[in-house]
């Protein structure tokens, strides 16, 4: 074990490897941080680079993509409300509001530190605890990810902000749109009205463009706000010592909630950085602060995020199930470079396991370094005009929807989805359920539908499976914890009235 | 929000629900499991009564929540011209090619932002495009329209 450890170290501290990783990390901050240029596409992007490298060299390459673009994301949500990332949505509740108080740098600052964290740890889990947690995962039936869809879906009432009905409305909006297209289980349309390009439904990512970036130009080009202050001084890029402390147990939560969500094969960053959020949010002292720029919140989705992706890896390298969406296209990644995952690869192929885990580590600190570089020259993004810079975001807007599939169609659905979530949030309709909805939609449904058919129509096996049960009994909490919170703050502001 | 916006947009809602419930009619339900129809309809009913509660809620409220916000001409048509570039936009996206059309939507989204140097507004449209276009050409690999006779 030690000597395939000492192996591994070499391959991966190699100077051509370490130039390798260190391209991979810039180019993952990049990928990250445009919006509508995901982790995925990145790794796809970045797949005909390593077609002529060894197989460990190039998984390095790809892990400093994976890994980096996690972190990425998050520039773009704190800078200019845009996630780069699905993973980063929940990032903006927090982020944004602190970028318009002037603290970018420190939202950054912030993010980098619970990327740097929840990678590092969820690596060691990787490394150390893979099996006990891919052993857990294949417990995992369709009433368990029916009950963690649910558990998923109760979020919405922490995301809502102060009105829970429009936040509920958001949220069926986003189930009712992931339901357009064909049903899966039929094969049959349905709720397509007739119209042949629903048939295809929606996919998230046009959508998501659509309501977080081109609503936000649309939003920018009504109230053509001067150009917000940038954080240009190292000072208030660095966290003080008060402020490192208070993200102690944000990091901690994100790293549980972020390997614990990432090792479940068919989750995701999205699912747990909201989860997270959510579960931080409710214990905390200071609810209030969240959603109005909490350096907590931003510290908690980054870190959970990252984390997601060591999770991830244990099911994906370990039996050769991926953990999320990105780690699906990474394990395609894995075979075209000759890689094969599964039980197997650990005996037939240690040098590239072991030169992947050592590469892994180096690569967080890696990122720490270039996040930094990149946290002092990124704020200055927002001294750049809104009548420059938001045509461009909405150029990249297009090149992210279109480069999905090479489809106007999807250039279509993001600049509709646009003009849609900027009239809803006229109408101060709330955008994170509607992102929910939509990612727990299919999950949700797929699921029930299975258990109902396993279980001949007895709903009550939900209710006879420990970890189902777990889960539900969790969701029940989580809204009836909700709703008297929600309860008591409208007592308080009628008292204040 | 005003009273009249959250009936108008209960309203909405509803009817959407409702539009979509309807459509589910004729989806027939299986011996076993959920069917094509069996949760679209669960959604949808809950959004008709969300929809509902919303026109209640606003109706019942005694005071308007916020002040009327005028609503500025000006932003109007930018929005309505911006809306229909897009149309044209997406019409003519792939007829002539990523910068034939990239170009002018950068122009024309630039003027409505508020940017009136109008040479400036098109080096920078012409200048962003091109260099959009072949940094996602070039180095991404992602294949992007371009117009062809």
């Amino acid at each position: 074990m030690i000597s395939y450890w000492l192996e591994g170290l070499k391959t991966a501290l190699m100077p051509s490897n370490l130039l390798i990783m260190l391209i991979g990390v810039a180019s993952g901050i990049v990928v990250g941080a445009l919006p509508g240029v995901t982790s995925s596409m990145g790794i796809i992007l970045l797949l005909p680079f390593t077609y002529y490298m060894k197989p460990e060299t190039a998984l390095l390459m790809l892990t400093g993509m994976y890994c980096a673009s996690m972190f990425g994301g998050s520039i773009s949500a704190i800078l200019l409300r845009t996630p780069g990332t699905p993973s980063a949505a929940a990032t903006v509740i927090d982020g944004y509001p602190l970028a318009q108080q002037g603290k970018a740098g420190k939202a950054i600052s912030a993010a980098l530190i619970g990327s740097f964290f929840g990678g590092l740890v969820s690596g060691i889990c990787m490394v150390f605890l893979a099996p006990l947690l891919a052993k857990f995962a294949l417990k995992f039936g369709p009433p368990e990810y029916f009950a963690l869809a649910v558990f998923g879906l109760t979020i919405i009432a922490s995301v809502s902000g102060k009105d829970l009905i429009k936040g509920l409305i958001a949220g069926l909006i986003g189930l009712l749109l992931s339901l357009i297209g064909i049903d899966n289980v039929t094969g049959s349309q349905r709720l397509t009205l007739g119209i042949d390009a629903l048939a295809n439904g929606f996919d998230f990512l046009p959508v998501m463009i659509g309501v977080f970036a081109v609503s936000e130009v649309l939003d920018k080009l009504e109230k053509r706000t001067p150009p917000v202050q940038t954080t240009t001084s190292l000072g208030q890029l660095l966290l003080s010592w008060e402020e490192m402390k208070s993200l102690v147990v944000p990091i901690i939560v994100g790293i549980i909630i972020g390997t614990l969500i990432g090792v479940l094969p068919g989750t995701g960053g999205t699912i747990a950085t909201f989860l997270a959020y959510n579960e931080l949010k409710r214990w905390s002292k200071n609810k209030e602060k969240f959603g109005q720029g909490a350096l907590e919140g931003v510290a908690v989705c980054e870190t959970a995020n990252n984390a997601v992706t060591g999770g991830a890896m244990v099911p994906t390298l370990s039996l050769g199930v991926p953990g999320d969406a990105v780690t699906a296209v990474m394990l395609g990644a894995f075979v075209l470079i000759g890689i094969r995952p599964g039980p197997l690869l650990f005996t037939q192929q240690p040098r590239v396991v072991y030169s992947f885990f050592a590469g892994w580590f180096i690569i967080q600190f890696m990122m720490l370094a270039v996040g930094f570089v990149s946290s002092i020259l990124a704020p200055n993004i927002l001294k750049i005009k809104d009548e420059v810079l938001m045509p461009i975001v909405l150029a990249l807007c297009i090149i992210g929807s279109f480069s999905l599939r090479n489809s106007v169609y999807d250039v279509a659905v993001a600049l509709c989805f646009g003009v849609l979530g900027y009239l809803m949030r006229k109408a101060g309709f709330p955008m994170p359920p509607l992102v929910l909805g939509l990612i727990l939609g299919p999950m949700a449904e797929q699921n029930l539908n299975r258990t109902l058919l396993i279980a001949k129509n007895d709903w009550t096996i939900l209710f006879r499976r420990p970890i189902s049960l777990t889960l539900l009994l969790a969701a029940f909490v989580s809204v009836t914890l909700s709703l008297l919170g929600a309860y008591r703050s409208s007592k308080k502001e009628a008292a204040r009235s | 929000m005003s009273k009249r916006s959250d009936v108008l947009s209960g309203a909405i809602v509803s009817l959407v629900g409702l539009i979509f419930l309807l459509s589910t009619i004729g989806m027939r339900k299986p011996r076993i499991g959920l069917g094509s129809a069996g949760f679209p309809r669960l959604v949808t009913v809950c959004l008709i009564i969300c929809g509902v509660l919303l026109i209640v809620r606003a109706l019942l409220s005694k005071k308007e929540r916020a002040a009327r916000s005028r609503i500025d001409s000006s932003f109007v048509f930018s929005l309505v011209g911006l809306t229909v570039s897009f149309v044209l936009y997406v019409y003519l996206f792939k007829k002539l090619g990523f910068i034939l059309t990239t170009g002018p939507l950068l122009f024309f989204a630039m003027y409505v932002f508020g940017s009136k140097k109008i040479l400036l507004n098109a080096v920078l449209s012409v200048v962003t495009s091109i260099a959009i276009y072949y940094v996602f050409t070039i180095i991404f690999k992602i294949p992007l329209p371009r117009f062809s006779l």
